[in-house]
């Protein structure tokens, strides 16, 4: 009886525990660092025969190490794998025709938008559901447009680094060092669609002789990409916002340039007053740094000369600031400021009553007055 | 392992009603919420807490009138026999669908994030199964689950949120108060439902020694789910703002996936958090599962709860695939507990009482 009973467990063991539907053996699966969508120009060679059949939206991009060229478990390569589809899905079967592992976005690290899909709004709109709503994508990959098209981004063979997608987020990584370069992750990115009701910042990538450059930011009003800005207005756009966490302003001294290295820039809004229907905001912008570049002899420990770099720093601020200010009210219309932002979090009674026409509002009814301070803390190892 | 004696501490009491609270509920509370109550959804928590403690300090009232007697014993001797077995039934098949619907949610969940091509069947049959195996082992077995469970589940559910800090943006719970009262009256039925779970109360103070212990420990344990739920809310909504919590199903787990871990030496922390949240549910079915074994068997008459485990499992498993799909699912379940639960959990103690309290019936004070 007891033998029986034993057997019993064994065989029940063999046939319960050796059932796995879900296994996936990790050479069979195929690490996605880098994904780009384009819109797709026509119908691909993948396209399905049936006359029916949806016409392709998308061009996917996904990006791969190169398992063969793999040494001592450092990949050194990568590949990158294209495919037309109408949607992501259908995308991915198209692709696994031809493919012989199984897509993993564990680790996905990039996502890249070409900038044409960029520019309708409802390709946008759906693939950034489809990006949010799939389980199996993470939603800290972090999000770029393409000045093109983003799958020529993967045609780049960075130097130095063996894998683009590693590069890409090593040069997010520099955001605290230089203050034009974009870092936003998925999740911030719809975030900030969604509480700004289609109107954001995406941050660019540019091909450079290096590699990539990311120095540009992409305005989005209304799910499109309406206009890029220029360096000024980025850094603008950053110090506005508060998300500028390091980099450097200069201004011009006699013949030389004179930087100021800072590390933190503070931003706060404030409410001064409404009346008569238009809305008075202060943005106090705060930073302070080192200033280590001068003339050789010139004593820059001196008062009344850190004073003037100061006074001519925070004016510079403020011109910038204002240009960029005047330049989102009246010619591109939307708010990238976060003054939406502001008053539905603290002043919710005045935000219910201009809600439903603000973007009219924004352009004509909320003046705004940026207020700079600057302190130049130290200055380096020579008098 | 030492055998049964069937005697519950009160710090096994707090386990309870913490492990029996925290359940599928947790993925999905901030969102729900957020719904409801926009930014004032961390605020609305404690209100909600307050009002459960009235409802489960009813409930150890009434179960320190008859010490040592559980709702099916006191119940007829309360309002009769037929009508006691018929409450108690009422129970028991409130129950049953608690933990059918538990069973049903982490199919779907599992399905969704970990095992996409297990079929559902095989999912919801092992849990049960599990579920079972520990019901079998009667009331203390379950107690000592609850015990064991608790520092295993908590410590890692908040040492897992700690990454995320870095991320979350503060200003995202402004504004606070705006239009609070209102907000309030709306988001009750969720905010009852997230804290259901203590009604097994009404059985398990019964196998206490001393059952005055009981106010302590359970009140302790509503008291801990509120703030547990008030972080929780409050990193969510920090997260992901308020208009995105309210798109998404299960923000917790969002929140976690979020997170990036530098050093790369853990990447993805979902399967983490999914595994502790396993816990969570295993333990709501598990207290709710001997409820039902437990009344069963005093409906009946029997004089062990042991053998309804196993015959229920096909039951339960019916019930578990009965919705077609989650929206269906959460439908029936709102209705469900939003009615049933609400009469289970706050009139019928309240009744009871009442009751007990005209008709002068105690329970003898050894």
């Amino acid at each position: 009886m007891k033998k029986i009973r034993i057997l019993l467990v064994l065989i029940s063991c063999i046939l319960l525990l050796t059932g796995c539907w879900d296994k996936v053996e990790i050479e069979d699966r195929a690490f996605v660092l880098s994904i780009g969508v384009d819109k797709a120009k026509g119908s691909g060679e993948d396209s399905e025969d049936s006359e029916d059949g949806s016409q392709d939206k998308y061009l996917f991009s996904f990006v791969n190490p190169d398992i063969s060229k793999a040494e001592e478990g450092k990949v050194n390569d990568f590949v990158t794998f294209s495919v037309q589809a109408p949607s992501y899905n259908i995308g991915i079967t198209r692709l696994l025709q031809r493919f012989a592992q199984y897509h993993t976005y564990e680790h996905t690290k990039v996502l890249i938008f070409g900038e044409e899909l960029l520019e309708d709004d409802v390709l946008l709109k759906s693939i950034l559901d489809a990006f949010s709503r799939g389980h199996q994508f993470n939603s800290s990959m972090y999000v770029f447009m393409a000045h093109g098209k983003a799958a020529d981004i993967f045609k780049i063979k960075p130097k130095m680094q063996s894998l683009l997608a590693y590069y890409i987020t090593g040069i997010t990584d520099n955001e605290k060092y230089a203050a034009r370069v974009g870092k936003i992750t998925l999740l911030d990115f719809t975030k900030q669609l969604i509480d700004n009701e289609g109107d954001g910042v995406i941050p660019s990538l540019d091909p450079h002789e290096d590699g990539l450059t990311s120095s540009y930011v992409g305005v989005i009003k209304d799910y499109r990409h309406i206009a890029h800005l220029n360096g000024d207005e980025t850094k603008a756009w950053k110090w506005l916002n508060g998300k500028a966490k390091g980099g450097v302003i200069e201004i011009e001294e006699g013949n030389i340039s004179v930087p100021l290295n800072y590390s933190t820039f503070n931003r706060k809004i404030n409410l001064d007053k409404v009346e008569k229907g238009k809305i008075y905001l202060t943005y106090s912008l705060n930073t302070e740094g080192s200033t280590e570049e001068y003339i050789l002899g010139d004593d820059l420990l001196d008062e009344n000369k850190i004073k003037s770099i100061e006074v001519k720093l925070e004016q510079l601020i403020e011109n910038n600031c204002n240009k960029f200010i005047k330049k989102m009210q009246e010619e591109y219309k939307v708010d990238i400021l976060g003054v939406r932002e502001y008053l539905s979090k603290f002043h919710p009674v005045i935000y219910e009553n201009i809600k439903n026409d603000f973007d009219q509002y924004f352009q004509s009814n909320i003046i705004i007055n940026v207020k700079a301070e600057v302190s130049v803390r130290r200055t380096g190892r020579v008098k | 392992m030492i055998r049964n004696n069937d005697i519950i501490s009160p710090y096994q009491i707090a386990m309870i009603v913490i492990m029996t609270i925290v359940g599928i509920g947790i993925f999905s509370l901030p969102s729900q919420l957020a719904e409801t109550a926009g930014t004032g959804a961390w605020f609305i928590i404690p209100i909600g807490g307050l009002i459960n403690i009235i409802f489960i300090n009813i409930i150890l009232r009434l179960n320190n009138r008859f010490p040592h007697k559980t709702l099916p014993e006191y119940a007829e001797a309360i309002i009769g026999k037929v009508p006691g077995k018929i409450l108690t039934a009422s129970y028991a098949i409130y129950f049953l669908i608690v933990v059918a619907y538990e069973a049903r949610v982490v199919n779907e969940v599992i399905k969704a994030f970990l095992l996409f091509r297990t079929p559902s069947e095989v999912i919801i049959i092992s849990i049960i199964l599990i579920c079972t195996y520990a019901v079998r082992g009667g009331v203390e077995c379950v107690a000592r689950i609850m015990e064991v469970f608790f520092p295993l589940l908590f410590i890692p559910l908040l040492l897992i949120m700690i990454p995320g800090i870095t991320d979350l943006d503060a200003t995202n719970i402004m504004p606070m108060f705006y239009k609070l009262p209102s907000k309030i009256f709306i988001s009750l039925p969720t905010l009852v439902f997230s804290f259901a779970g203590y009604e097994v109360l009404l059985f398990y103070v019964g196998f206490m020694r001393n059952p005055k212990k009981a106010y302590k420990g359970a009140n302790i344990g509503i008291i801990f789910i509120t703030v547990l739920y008030m972080i929780i809310t409050i990193m969510c909504l920090a997260m992901f703002g308020v208009n995105l919590l309210k798109d998404t199903v299960w923000p917790l787990l969002g929140y976690v996936r979020n997170i990036n871990l530098p050093g790369l030496f853990l990447e993805r922390l979902d399967a983490v958090m999914l595994s502790i949240w396993l816990f969570t549910v295993y333990t709501t079915m598990v207290s709710s599962y001997f409820v039902v074994t437990y009344s069963l068997s005093k409906i009946l008459g029997a004089s062990e709860q042991k053998q309804f485990a196993l015959p229920l499992v096909p039951l339960i498993y019916y019930i578990a695939l009965l919705p077609d799909n989650i929206a269906q699912m959460n439908d029936m379940a709102n209705t469900l507990f939003q009615s049933l639960g609400v009469i289970l959990i706050s009139i019928v103690p309240i009744l009871l009482l009442v009751i007990a309290w005209i008709r002068k019936v105690r329970g003898e004070i050894s």
